[in-house]
Formats: structure tokens, C-alpha cells, sequence
């Protein structure tokens, strides 16, 4: 897991109050609370009380739309890494050779399945993604991502040991920031990986 | 009647002008149709029939009609000279000469007068005619008085009735009357033919009308009923006594065949029957004549038919007078056969010179030559024929093209050949099927010929011969009018066909050598075809299976690959790191070569834009160095830099087909340097780009086998072997074409040719 360095990290908060949504945007709570009230700001009060609770994907919206800089959600110098593989071996490589690389968070899906249940959760920076999956293909997956207006930014790199042109340019066409084929040498990965986050 | 008849036979007459014979059926009908005796006659014949008649009845009939009783009595009169000359009634007649006397007498005069009637109506006198009616009826009384009088003589006295013997001579050749009477023209025609052809009237008549004269005239007594014996006289007479059948009355067939060799050979004939003197003897001697005998009636027989032609109402005149009218008309047939014999010989010299000319120009033909070779023999023989001293021929191969015109001298030389559209209002040489040999003038040719070759003079009469074969017109023969005592123009049409033959077997000839040669080339092509598709199934298989290879093998290789690579940084022995660094780079360029592989195999994708070929040699040269590590010069040898600075081609994969070539240049054993050379074929605006080594070249196998994947001639283990193969699937791709050889000097020489790599879409530089 990634490291907090002491800092209040709001990388991973789901639910904010307005208190917290206050300090996030640095303005005072009133604001934000007159905003909650006049449905700008939208949100849900916890039931049996009166409070108001904000969602993480509400307040990033908000922020957005009154050009509010919201790096501090992301503030976290730490990649989240979703990797899609059949290959049990190949997963464990890469968990090998990213995960111990402290500049980035690793999980892992083995199915097109695992994997849209992943991005939801974890909201991966960028997925590296094997275009042949026993369920369903690369393409269908990196299309799914980029449907999903909360993982606008992640990068997708897929991964493959048979693409042929055509496909790439379909891929890329869906979505696909980038291609690298398998055997790949690992500093090339990282550096590709690294390229498309801006570490 | 009569109306039916002239329109029946002139439906015979369209019959026979139709076809050379005339269908039997239609002249027997016409022949039935013929009017029948008078009704006295059939009576006299109906009494006579049965053995009971009354004598009282008949004579009593004749007496009814007071002409045929005088005619009756006049005939009865002659025949009995001497002692019945007061035979003044017919019952005195029955009485004094018998019943079957005058009945034959009645018959005759009945017959005579029939026939006679229907002549005279049917015919126009003036015209000539071969068929003389007069010279009839003398012939076929003088044959009934000598068929009497020998029926007359002791040793045939008792077997033969005289006045039957008279009846039967008579009526022998009625059949010819017959069809004097039926069908004149035809008629006519046949006497025409026997005449010329020296054979006998039945034989003529068998050709031409299709029916005899004894057929025709046994017909017609059938039709009139006339007794049995003297039918068989009609049908049978002429032939000898020994091939007659077992007949009661084959006595009178004889002695009526021996009274006509007799008239024939001392009397005039209506016409040639064919039947000659030397009948006369052998029949004397079945009949028991004696030659003394037979003469004694010859003479007697002058005499005896003027009074028989008399009795029957028909003037005979002085035998002198006959006899300048006999030689008269015997000169006349002799001018006819002169003249005939005259045109024939005259056709026959004719013919003798086709034929002589035909074997001239065969043992000058050669079998298997070409059309011109053919053409000129054709020429040269129009000119020794004609006396001219060139000649032309317009030769269309088929219809639709163009014409040639082509002049020939008459030794062969060929002063002109032009190859021209047809003139003004023509088309195709087959218009002139229907001409014959026509004047150029008439058909507004001269003019048009003359400017399709100058320097052949055409007079103003020259002829235009088409040359037919079947029904096709291939050639036509322009040549001057038959020199005098050369051939005629109908004889050169003749000849026409000879030379037409000749030009179309000609024409086959090279059409079949042309086929040869065009199924040659298809095999070829078919196998070349059968190379590229079992090329293209191996490709289809080798991407399959590095399809199924590449997603098996590539993930194991990552994982040897991966963990190599991290393995390699927990190492601290440098020379254990760079184990785990091979280990790396050879999963890596073994995962290359599957790629490759499948690259080679599966479809490529061209996507061709505006190119400078100077640069894509210099991407392509840099990249080559770097990639084998060669460091040899390079020299390029290209037209101008303007000439390939817009070529339409996939760049990037054009670049990479050239760096492969340069690559596997670099690489050759021995070599020093390597160009690359750039063309443009002014001829056909072709690109060559050739990479040429001077190194040691390769060995045959190696040339064989160049553009094969994994194919190398260098040391085992060194490169894939995949560079010439990929470099062959982007030039093929790019509709081009690469080959291999050793250069004549040293080294090998790859050659590129593409045909499409200008841009369609701009305008085309000139170098």
C-alpha cells in the first residue's frame, strides 16, 4: 500500500463532510454549506440526522466547475497500477517489477470481469492491460474504462504477444494511450509508464 | 381436254426445269391424262375382247362412221394388193380378209388419228424441231409395212397375223410420240442430249426426263387398253431375240425389232434410237429369214409405205425430195456436232491450262509457309497467267480490320506493303463476294490503291479478282486484264479458288502456330500462377501456425525475459549479470523472429503517399549500417534528385525493404563496397532500384533459395534469415517485382522493378 508521509491525504475519502469539503477547496464551511442548500453542490444528509454528507466524485465535480484546483484530492504522489493478465506468471512479474517500485500501488485482475470491478473501486492512474483475456478482450475493456467519466484520466497500456497493426490502431482508436509487446524489457515498461503519468 | 393438258404440261415442263429428271410418277400421270381413243375404237376393242363377240355388231359400228370405214377399207386395200381390190364394204372386207384384219386396221387409223390430232394442236411449227413428226409417223409406217411383209413371208406366214404384225410396227414407238406429245421441251432436250452424246434416245430420255420412251409407251397402250401382244411389242421391241421372255407372240416382238434395224439402217429415223444394222442379222437368223428374202422387202418398201401413208391420210413425198431433206438435216446435226465438238476442245485447251497452272502454282506452294509466302505465290502466279509484270493482293485477316495492301513484281519481289484502312463506302473484303473480276475503275478503288502504294504504277484497267473460300473473303487478286492467248477470265475465277484455298490454310496455319505459342505463354503463366498460389498456401500456414506460436510462446518468453531482467539487478558479478542479459536478448529475438514470421504471412497493408526516394535510401542506408554494423560505403548512382522526389509508395515499409537489400549487401563475404543504383526506363517509364556487392556471390542454391523465410547462406546461427523474404512480400505488395543473380562482373545483384510508382494524382516529372 502506498505511503501516507504523514500528510492528511484525501486520496482515498469517499465521503466527505462539509467541514472536510471546506477545507478541501479551501473556502469556509458557510460557503459550503449554502451551496449543499442550494443544490449546487450536490449531496445526501445521513439518515436519522440533519447532517449533510458530500460524494468524493460530487465534490471533484464541483471543484471542476468552479475551477477550483483539485490536486489536493490527488494529491498522493503514488501511481495506482491495475494489471489485467490471464498469465499467473506474468502477473507475479510485474508485481515483481512494479510493486517494488515505490512510486507505484499495484493490483491485479486476472478477467475483463475482475477488472471492471477493479476500476470502479480503485480508480487505477493506469492499467496495463493484456489483449487476449479468457472472457473478454482487451478492446472491450479499455472501451469500458474510457465510457466511465470518473477514470477520464486513467492511461491504458495495453500488453500483447499478437497484435498486429490493425489492431493497434483499433485499440487506439478505443482508448489506448499506448502498445507495448510482450517480451518487453522492464526499464522500458516503467519508463513508458512514467512517460504517460507526467512522475 | 386440251386446255388440261397444255396446263398439266406445263407443271411437268416447271418440274423439269426444276430438276434435271422429272419424277416418273408425274409423267405416267400426264400420260393418264392423255385424251383416250375415240369411242369406236374402245368399242371395237370391247367386242373384240370376248370370244363371242358378233362380227354383225362391229361391222355395223364402223359403218356408222362413213371416214373411218373409207380410211378402214383404203388400209385393208393396200395390204391386200392384187386380190382385194373389190373390197368395197366392211362386212366384204370381214369376209375376205378376216375379223382381226380389219379390227388391227380400225386400231390403227383410230390411233393415227388420235395422235395426230392431239400433235398438231399441241405443237408450233415454227420452231425447229429435232423431233420430227413427219419422219415419225414415215419411220413407224415403214416399220408396220416391213413388220407386215416379213409377217407375210412362208416361214412366218402361220405364226404371225400380218395386219397385227402391221399394227404393232405402227404403234412401236408410241411411247416416244407420247412424250413428244406430253412434254415437248423435255423432248426436245433429250434428242439434243442423245444426239451430241452419240446414245441412244432411251438412254437420253432416262437422263433428262427420267423416264424411257418404252416405259412411257407401254404405259400409255395400258391406258388405252390395246391388246397384250401389242403392248409387249411396245415395251419389249429392240431387244434380242434370246432375252425376250417365253411370250406367245415373241415371233412378232422380233420381227417388229427386225422390220425398225431394218428402216433404220436404209430408212430415215424421227430420230437416233440407238439401235443399229447389226441387230438385223442375228434376228434373221432366229426368225429363219434368209438375207435374199429380207432384201427383196427393203426394196418393195418404198412403194408400199406412200400407199400406206396415203391410205392413212398423210402425203409422202418423192424419195429424191426426201432424200436432199434427209441429207439436209444430217448436215445439219453434223454443223451442230461441229460446233459442239469446236467449243469442247476450245473448253478442254481451257481447262488443260487451269489445270497445268493449278500443278505450277502447287510445286511452287510450300505447306506450313507464312501468309506473305502464300501471298506472293499467289502474285507471281496472277502475273504468269495474266502477262503482267507486278500485281497486288488486299489481304484482310478478318472482317473488321484493317486492310494490306501489298505489290508483288512477277519474280516474286515485294515492291510494297501497306497496312491502310479500308477506302471510302468499304468495309470489309467480303463485300465483294458477290462481284466476279471487276474493272478497279467501276468499282472506285483505282484511285485509293494507287495512294496506298506510289511507287507501284495500276492502269486504268486492272481488275479486282476476290478470292473466296466457303464464304469468306480474305484476299482479292488487282491485277491487268489477260494478256491474248492467256487465260480467260472465267478460267482465272477458276483458278481463284485455288489461290483462295491456299491464303486460308495459310491464314489457319498461323493461326494454329499463333494458338501454339499463346498456349505456351498460358502454360507458363499457369505455371508461374501454380508456384505463386503454393507460395501463398505455405505463407497462409507459416501465419497460422506463427499466430498460434506467437500467443504461446510469447508469454513464457516474458516471464524468462522478465525475470531475467531482474535477476540481472540483484547481481553483483558483472559477468553473471551479462549471462541474465543474453538470456534476455535472446527471448527477445526469438519472440522477433515468430513476429516476423507472421508478419511475412499475413496481409500487408500499403499505405502509400507522396515519397523522395533520395531520402527513404538514406533512412534506409543509415538504418542498414546501424542494424548489421557494417561499415562499408555505400555509393548511390541515381538519374536526378528531381526524378524520385515523388514516388507513390508506403515509405516506411519501402525503407524497409530497401534496408534489408543494403543489409544483406553489407553483410556478403568479401565484399568492399555496395551501390545502389536508380533508373527510370524511358521505354516503358519503368523504376529499377538495384543494390549491387562486388563480394564473392552466391552459389546456386543460395540463389534458388534468396527469398525463402529463414533461408541463409551466411554462417548458421547469425541472422534469422527473414530480410530478403519480408523485403519480396513489400515490393510484391507494392505490385513490383525482385530478383536475385550474380552480377556479370562480381558480387550479387538484387533488382526492384515497379511499374505503379508514379503518383496518380500529380503531374508526372520528367527527368
Amino acid at each position: 500500500m502506498g505511503k501516507n508521509n504523514g500528510q492528511k491525504s484525501w486520496a482515498e475519502k469517499q465521503v466527505f463532510t462539509t467541514g472536510e469539503a471546506a477545507e478541501v477547496c479551501k473556502v469556509s464551511q458557510q460557503t459550503i454549506i449554502r451551496c449543499f442548500d442550494s443544490g449546487r453542490l450536490q449531496g445526501f444528509r445521513v439518515p436519522g440526522s440533519r447532517f449533510r454528507r458530500i460524494p468524493r466524485n460530487e465534490l471533484i465535480r464541483f471543484m471542476r466547475a468552479n475551477e477550483i484546483p483539485s490536486d489536493v484530492l490527488e494529491a498522493s504522489d503514488i501511481k495506482r497500477v491495475l494489471i489485467v493478465d490471464d498469465d499467473p506468471e506474468i502477473i507475479e512479474l510485474l508485481q515483481d517489477a512494479i510493486g517494488k517500485d515505490e512510486r507505484f500501488e499495484v493490483k491485479t485482475a486476472s478477467t475483463g470481469y475482475d477488472a471492471g470491478l477493479l476500476t470502479e473501486s480503485f480508480k487505477p492512474h493506469i492499467v496495463l492491460l493484456d489483449y487476449m483475456l479468457p472472457d473478454i478482450n482487451g478492446n472491450v475493456v479499455c472501451e469500458r474504462i474510457r465510457a466511465n467519466h470518473a477514470l477520464a484520466d486513467a492511461r491504458i497500456i495495453i500488453v500483447s504477444g499478437v497484435v498486429n497493426q490493425n489492431e493497434i490502431d483499433e485499440l487506439t482508436r478505443r482508448g489506448a494511450d499506448d502498445f507495448i509487446k510482450k517480451p518487453f524489457r522492464i526499464d522500458q515498461l516503467i519508463e513508458r509508464m512514467t512517460n504517460l503519468l507526467n512522475v | 381436254m386440251s386446255g388440261q393438258l397444255s396446263h398439266d404440261r406445263s407443271s411437268i415442263s416447271s418440274v423439269h426445269t426444276a430438276a434435271p429428271h422429272l419424277y416418273a410418277d408425274l409423267i405416267l400421270q400426264q400420260l393418264d391424262a392423255l385424251p383416250t381413243l375415240s369411242s369406236i375404237a374402245v368399242r371395237v376393242l370391247e367386242l373384240t375382247s370376248d370370244d363371242r363377240f358378233k362380227a354383225d355388231e362391229v361391222i355395223e359400228l364402223i359403218g356408222t362412221d362413213p371416214s373411218l370405214s373409207a380410211k378402214v377399207l383404203k388400209l385393208c386395200r393396200c395390204s391386200e394388193q392384187g386380190r382385194s381390190a373389190n373390197v368395197r364394204t366392211v362386212d366384204r372386207a370381214v369376209l375376205m380378209m378376216g375379223f382381226q384384219a380389219v379390227r388391227n386396221a380400225v386400231l390403227s387409223v383410230q390411233v393415227f388419228d388420235t395422235l395426230e390430232q392431239i400433235g398438231s394442236a399441241s405443237l408450233r411449227d415454227e420452231e425447229p424441231q429435232l423431233f420430227d413428226r413427219r419422219a415419225f409417223w414415215q419411220h413407224s409406217i415403214a416399220v408396220a409395212c416391213a413388220a407386215e411383209a416379213l409377217a407375210g413371208t412362208p416361214e412366218l406366214e402361220q405364226q404371225i397375223n400380218k395386219s397385227e404384225a402391221f399394227l404393232a410396227g405402227l404403234l412401236h414407238e408410241l411411247g416416244l410420240l407420247a412424250l413428244h406429245v406430253t412434254l415437248p421441251a423435255p423432248l426436245e432436250q433429250a434428242c439434243r442430249y442423245a444426239e451430241l452424246n452419240a446414245v441412244g434416245m432411251d438412254h437420253a430420255c432416262r437422263r433428262i426426263i427420267g423416264i424411257d420412251t418404252v416405259t412411257a409407251g407401254k404405259r400409255l397402250a395400258e391406258h388405252w387398253q390395246l391388246p397384250h401382244a401389242i403392248t409387249d411389242v411396245i415395251w419389249l421391241h429392240g431387244q434380242q431375240p434370246e432375252l425376250l421372255p417365253n411370250l406367245p407372240h415373241r415371233k412378232l416382238i422380233a420381227v417388229v425389232s427386225l422390220a425398225d434395224s431394218m428402216v433404220h439402217c436404209r430408212y430415215i429415223a424421227p430420230v437416233d434410237q440407238g439401235r443399229r444394222c447389226e441387230f438385223t442379222e442375228p434376228l434373221q437368223q432366229w426368225l429363219g429369214l434368209s438375207s435374199p428374202r429380207v432384201e427383196k422387202i427393203i426394196r418393195a418398201l418404198p412403194a408400199a409405205v406412200k400407199m400406206r401413208a396415203d391410205a392413212l391420210g398423210m402425203s409422202v413425198e418423192q424419195d429424191a425430195h426426201e432424200l436432199l431433206k434427209a441429207l439436209a438435216k444430217a448436215n445439219a446435226a453434223l454443223g451442230r456436232i461441229n460446233d459442239h465438238l469446236r467449243s469442247s476442245a476450245d473448253l478442254a485447251t481451257q481447262q488443260a491450262a487451269t489445270i497445268a497452272a493449278i500443278n505450277t502454282f502447287h510445286r511452287t506452294a510450300s505447306p506450313g509457309g507464312s501468309i506473305l509466302a502464300a501471298l506472293t505465290n499467289v502474285a507471281t502466279s496472277v502475273c504468269e497467267l495474266t502477262g503482267g509484270e507486278h500485281s497486288a493482293i488486299l489481304f484482310q485477316p478478318k472482317p473488321g480490320r484493317q486492310w494490306h495492301v501489298l505489290a508483288f513484281a512477277n519474280d516474286g519481289q515485294n515492291l510494297a506493303n501497306a497496312t491502310t484502312a479500308p477506302p471510302p463506302n468499304h468495309c470489309d473484303l467480303s463485300e465483294f463476294d458477290a462481284q466476279s473480276d471487276l474493272p478497279l475503275t467501276a468499282l472506285n478503288l483505282r484511285d485509293w490503291l494507287q495512294a496506298s502504294m506510289p511507287n507501284v504504277p495500276i492502269a486504268p484497267d486492272w481488275r479486282l479478282l476476290p478470292l473466296r473460300c466457303g464464304s469468306a473473303v480474305l484476299a482479292a487478286v488487282l491485277h491487268r486484264p489477260p494478256a491474248e492467248g492467256a487465260l480467260r477470265t472465267p478460267q482465272l475465277e477458276a483458278l481463284s479458288r485455288t489461290w483462295a484455298a491456299a491464303v486460308m490454310a495459310a491464314v489457319q496455319h498461323d493461326g494454329a502456330k499463333r494458338l501454339g505459342e499463346e498456349l505456351a505463354q498460358a502454360n507458363a503463366i499457369l505455371s508461374e500462377t501454380q508456384d505463386e498460389l503454393a507460395r501463398a498456401r505455405a505463407l497462409a500456414t507459416i501465419g497460422e501456425v506463427a499466430a498460434g506460436a506467437a500467443h504461446e510462446m510469447n508469454n513464457p518468453l516474458t516471464v524468462i525475459s522478465g525475470r531475467s531482467q531482474l535477476l540481472a539487478t540483484r547481481l553483483n558479478d558483472p559477468s553473471m549479470r551479462d549471462m541474465a542479459e543474453q538470456i534476455t536478448e535472446a527471448t527477445h529475438r526469438l519472440s522477433d523472429m515468430i513476429t516476423g514470421l507472421r508478419q511475412l504471412a499475413e496481409p500487408m497493408r500499403l499505405r502509400r503517399t507522396s515519397a523522395n526516394l533520395s531520402q527513404l535510401l538514406d533512412v534506409a542506408i543509415e538504418n542498414a549500417v546501424e542494424q548489421c554494423g557494417q561499415k562499408l560505403p555505400v555509393v548511390q548512382q541515381l538519374p536526378s534528385q528531381q526524378a524520385v522526389a515523388n514516388i507513390f509508395v508506403d515509405g516506411g515499409q519501402f525503407a524497409d525493404a530497401l534496408t534489408e537489400l543494403i543489409c544483406n549487401a553489407l553483410e556478403a563475404e568479401g565484399a568492399s563496397q555496395v551501390t545502389v543504383r536508380v533508373q527510370i526506363d524511358p521505354a516503358n517509364d519503368r523504376l529499377t532500384v538495384q543494390v549491387a556487392d562486388d563480394g564473392r556471390g552466391l552459389t546456386d542454391h543460395a540463389l534458388a533459395h534468396a527469398f525463402d523465410p529463414f533461408f541463409s547462406a551466411k554462417p548458421a546461427g547469425r541472422q534469422p534469415g527473414m530480410g530478403l523474404a519480408r523485403a519480396r512480400r513489400i515490393v510484391e505488395a507494392h505490385g513490383g517485382s525482385i530478383t536475385i543473380r550474380n552480377a556479370s562482373k562480381a558480387g550479387a545483384l538484387v533488382t526492384i522493378q515497379l511499374s505503379q510508382w508514379r503518383n496518380p494524382g500529380k503531374q508526372r516529372h520528367v527527368a
